[in-house]
């Protein structure tokens, strides 16, 4: 997953913005929630969205 | 266990009569209900996004991991998406149980994971314009205590 956010960070200044602040950040893997030292191994869906305002 | 989420209002009275109507041998049911809140006095819509596929996984998992932690004998979790109106009911969530205090620490269980941990958002839209409603620390933190 580290090495996913380095990667988009480096490719686009919008997601560097995107990515500033991790701690400001939710992930799923396959749609769970994770976090971002999970494996991306045989991983077929990740999803970064901020924190959640349900109920 | 039932887990739903739709675009279109419920009927509210509807849903805790047939919830309660299908238990057996439950001495309780606890519902609550969210509705819209009006904070900055101008709100013309409250819209709820979510993320279609993992919304019900996270749902299911939370009242999943209610059941194994309190003796409930079912629940139900119901949630809508799309634009709201202010005072309109955005959700509800229903537990059965034996005994009340079952019921009643399942729902709050239920409501304060959802807050947090199932993938909602919330826009408010103002004659201002619009804005993300922040996720807030006492949210948070309310799950340390469970």
């Amino acid at each position: 997953m580290r090495d996913l956010v380095e990667e988009l960070r480096a490719r686009e200044e919008r997601y560097a913005a995107a990515f500033a602040d991790l701690s400001a950040l939710r992930v799923a893997v396959d749609q769970e929630l994770a976090d971002f030292d999970a494996p991306l191994v045989g991983v077929r869906e990740v999803a970064f969205f901020p924190p959640m305002t349900g109920g | 266990m039932d887990i739903r989420v739709q675009q279109e209002p419920f009927d509210l009275g509807a849903e805790a009569n047939a919830f309660a109507a299908r238990q057996s041998g439950m001495g309780a049911v606890v519902t609550f209900t969210g509705i819209v809140r009006d904070v900055s006095g101008s709100l013309d819509a409250m819209e709820i996004e979510h993320y279609p596929g993992m919304t019900e996984r996270a749902l299911a998992k939370i009242a999943e991991e209610a059941a194994s932690r309190w003796q409930i004998g079912d629940a139900l979790i119901l949630h809508r998406y799309g634009r709201l109106a202010a005072d309109e009911t955005i959700m509800m969530v229903a537990t059965a149980a034996r005994h009340r205090a079952d019921a009643f620490q399942a729902a709050e269980f239920l409501m304060d994971y959802l807050k947090s941990r199932a993938p909602f958002w919330k826009k408010e839209v103002t004659g201002a314009g619009e804005g993300w409603v922040a996720a807030r620390d006492e949210d948070e933190d309310a799950l340390s205590r469970w």
